[in-house]
């Protein structure tokens, strides 16, 4: 099912789909995230925005905003 | 021999910086631009090695200004700080991520050595990296693993300068990183693209296991919706409780050592313009500048503990969206909490706000905070107009004052930042990527070291100005045209008053009436129109001009211009002469509404030139303070002429 990074809840697993500005693609390649990368929500602050989740070892902070441009596929959790 | 040392943030670059320096190194700016620049140096062998600490970063995209900058030098030989080496630092636990930066500058054809830090923590996760297989797959450098959080590994690192490779041509994917800005993102994407998933292959041939970060239970507590914030407020109620009590020692120490070689020099120098000049501008302006260092000390220690530990980027996260629509980002809430204690600390602390527009907003308002020079100012007016009693029988209404004028500075700043986030252009995007990094143990080491680094730049660049501007104001408080405070002086003498005075409230009267002649003294006749409305006479505007110098300075205009003792940090006596103070139509001059216009003028004017110096420092121009200056004297005026004109 497809759905937005920023609809997601804590501690879902999910895999990253599609990210759609090309600007902010690059920064996130830059920072681990790329297309196919599965990983998981892993904080979220008390007003829902920022979030964060697990790149490979890395915790990264995003605003929903930024969240809101990636295009998820929730994973069952194994 | 030329270093540049590199590396994402969050590797442990300055713990290496740090380690090979020691303390042979200064912080500058890279030139025209506010990015900071630490460099240092160390031999070797009997080589000299220069090094230069560049600001973390993900990328040699030049996004933002600490990108620009490497990409910038390293892409130009003829740059000055263009490297003879590039010592590249990652981290081992995360090395996947880590490897984007390290191969794009791996395209330069510049000698290299790549250090793989955090050799431990990766070893405790588990992490196997097959060393000898990474050293296959880049021939023409050289690898060595350290662990510089512990001091272990500058051996290793200084063998590999000894022994560095010539570069054979070779690049990772080919595509040199280009400083040109004008690239469109489509491209670079693509380019990116391209980069990591080559890496993801180099990454399979040496790496068996990949990292994922485990979320410590505390980063729940340090987020969590109340517990989070209360611990944060505990954390910064600890901070100041620590700051004011500690740092009045050492400033009550600074003072009186200046004021008794101040004295001391005034007494082995002949007198004259030399001795005077020496004795009360150089030496108070200079003692004015340190007066500040044990205050900026201790909160850039503190600071550099909740950033050393990985707690800063947490309250950064549960900021971020309260922040977010005054123009600001959650990393400004340090600089502004810091402006209670002094905006000076509080506005360098605004350089790990990367977005320059909300760091900007940061700076400009980070002055309305109410600092505790204010509070000498404060406590003096409300003693003297603030009748005591209590509201509803047990609510202090001093206290309540207080409390509002520190509440009014609070929501002028919020209020200003609301309207320079519309006037302020900016071409960055406000994107907040941000990095989370793992909770651990501060190095105390760092900790200290980032703690000097801020004191030097405060003394030194600040610190220039500071003491410029004292001299000016000496100038300006002890010279008159012509001869007018010799007369004024012995006018003095010759009045009843004087003649029955004991030797210090002679010389009380004297400077008092020195003062009143100076061109601070006119200067203050002349403001008085404008004043007027305010409810103020001259005798404030001119504790209004000298109080630039620092605003705890109102009080001791004040003191000398009634001509009471200032007997320490004691108001009374000087209390008493401003409530005998009349205006010309008899009512007296410390009425409620001046006392309040007053006040509330204390709150929102820029009296303090060490802040003047500081932004300008942190801006690189004078645009920014000038305009600060400028608007928070309007604010100033119109709510004082506001106050007085509905008291009054």
């Amino acid at each position: 099912m497809q759905k937005r990074l920023s609809d997601c809840q804590l501690g879902e697993a999910i895999e990253v789909l599609s990210i759609e500005d090309d600007f902010m693609a690059t920064k996130l390649i830059e920072m681990g995230m790329t297309e196919h990368l599965k990983t998981k929500i892993v904080l979220i602050a008390p007003l829902g925005d920022p979030i964060a989740i697990d790149i490979k070892g890395f915790t990264l902070s995003l605003r929903k905003s930024e969240a809101e441009k990636i295009l998820v596929k929730k994973l069952s959790q194994s | 021999m030329k270093i540049a040392l590199l590396g994402n943030p969050n590797t442990g670059k300055s713990s290496i910086f740090n380690l090979l320096t020691g303390l042979r190194q200064q912080v500058g700016n890279f030139p025209g631009v506010t990015v900071e620049k630490k460099s240092g140096f160390f031999t070797d062998n009997n080589q000299k090695f220069d090094i230069v600490d560049f600001p973390g970063t993900y990328s040699l995209d030049p996004r933002s200004l600490d990108e620009k900058v490497v990409s910038k030098v390293i892409g130009d030989p003829k740059n000055p700080d263009y490297p003879d080496l590039i010592l590249a630092v990652v981290d081992a636990s995360r090395l996947e991520n880590n490897l984007f930066l390290f191969t794009q500058l791996y395209e330069f054809n510049i000698p290299m050595v790549l250090v793989l830090n955090m050799w431990d923590v990766a070893k405790k996760q588990g992490i196997q990296i097959n060393l000898d297989k990474l050293k296959q797959l880049f021939p023409d450098i050289t690898i060595v693993s350290t662990n510089a959080r512990l001091g272990l590994g500058k051996e290793r690192i200084l063998n590999a300068l000894n022994t560095v490779k010539t570069r054979d041509g070779n690049g990772f994917i080919g595509a040199t990183p280009s400083s040109n800005e004008e690239i469109n993102d489509k491209i670079k994407r693509q380019e990116a693209k391209v980069r990591k998933e080559k890496i993801e292959i180099v990454i399979n041939q040496i790496q068996t296991k990949s990292n994922t970060s485990k979320q410590s239970r505390l980063d729940t507590f340090f987020v969590h919706p109340l517990w989070g914030y209360l611990f944060f407020l505990g954390v910064l109620l600890i901070m100041f409780q620590f700051i004011f009590s500690f740092a009045a020692y050492p400033m009550d120490f600074i003072d009186s050592s200046f004021g008794s070689f101040a004295y001391w020099m005034s007494n082995i120098l002949p007198s004259g313009v030399l001795n005077d000049l020496v004795s009360e501008g150089i030496i108070p302006g200079v003692g004015g500048v340190v007066i500040f260092v044990p205050q900026i000390a201790l909160l850039f220690f503190f600071i550099g503990i909740l950033e050393e530990t990985g707690y800063l980027s947490r309250v950064v996260f549960i900021m971020d969206r309260i922040m977010r629509p005054l123009g600001l980002n959650g990393k400004s809430v340090v600089p502004l909490m810091s402006s209670l204690a002094c905006a000076i600390p509080g506005v360098m602390s605004a350089r790990t706000i990367s977005n320059w527009k909300e760091r900007l907003i940061t700076i400009l308002i980070a002055p309305l905070m109410s600092c505790s020079a204010r509070i000498p100012v404060y406590t003096l007016l409300i003693a003297l107009v603030i009748p005591k009693g209590y509201l509803f029988g047990f609510i202090n209404i001093q206290g309540i004052v207080l409390f509002g004028l520190y509440f009014l500075g609070i929501v002028g700043a919020l209020v200003t930042a609301l309207v320079l986030k519309l006037l302020i252009r900016s071409k960055s995007k406000g994107f907040m990527l941000l990095e989370l990094p793992a909770l651990k143990p501060p190095r105390w080491a760092d900790v200290f070291t980032s703690v000097l680094e801020k004191v030097k730049i405060f003394i030194f660049d600040a610190g220039k100005i500071i003491v410029a501007i004292s001299i000016v104001l000496w100038f300006l408080a002890s010279y008159g045209p012509g001869n007018s405070i010799n007369n004024a002086r012995e006018n003095i003498r010759r009045t009843a008053d004087y003649q029955t005075a004991d030797k210090e409230e002679k010389m009380n009267l004297e400077s008092s009436a020195g003062l009143k002649h100076s061109y601070i003294g006119q200067l203050g006749q002349i403001i008085e129109p404008a004043i007027a409305p305010l409810g103020y006479d001259w005798k404030i505007g001119i504790s209004l001009i000298t109080s630039f110098a620092a605003r705890e300075v109102f009080v001791g205009s004040l003191s000398t211009i009634y001509a009471v003792q200032d007997e320490g940090n004691e108001p009374t006596k000087l209390i008493d002469s401003m409530r005998k103070e009349k205006r010309a139509n008899g009512s007296p001059t410390y009425s409620l509404a001046a006392g309040i216009s007053l006040m509330v003028f204390y709150v929102f004017a820029m009296q303090c030139m060490s802040t003047v110096a500081i932004v300008k420092r942190e801006t690189q121009s004078w645009k920014w303070p000038l305009t600060q200056f400028a608007f928070m004297g309007i604010m100033a005026y119109t709510f004082s002429w506001l106050t007085y004109f509905i008291l009054a």
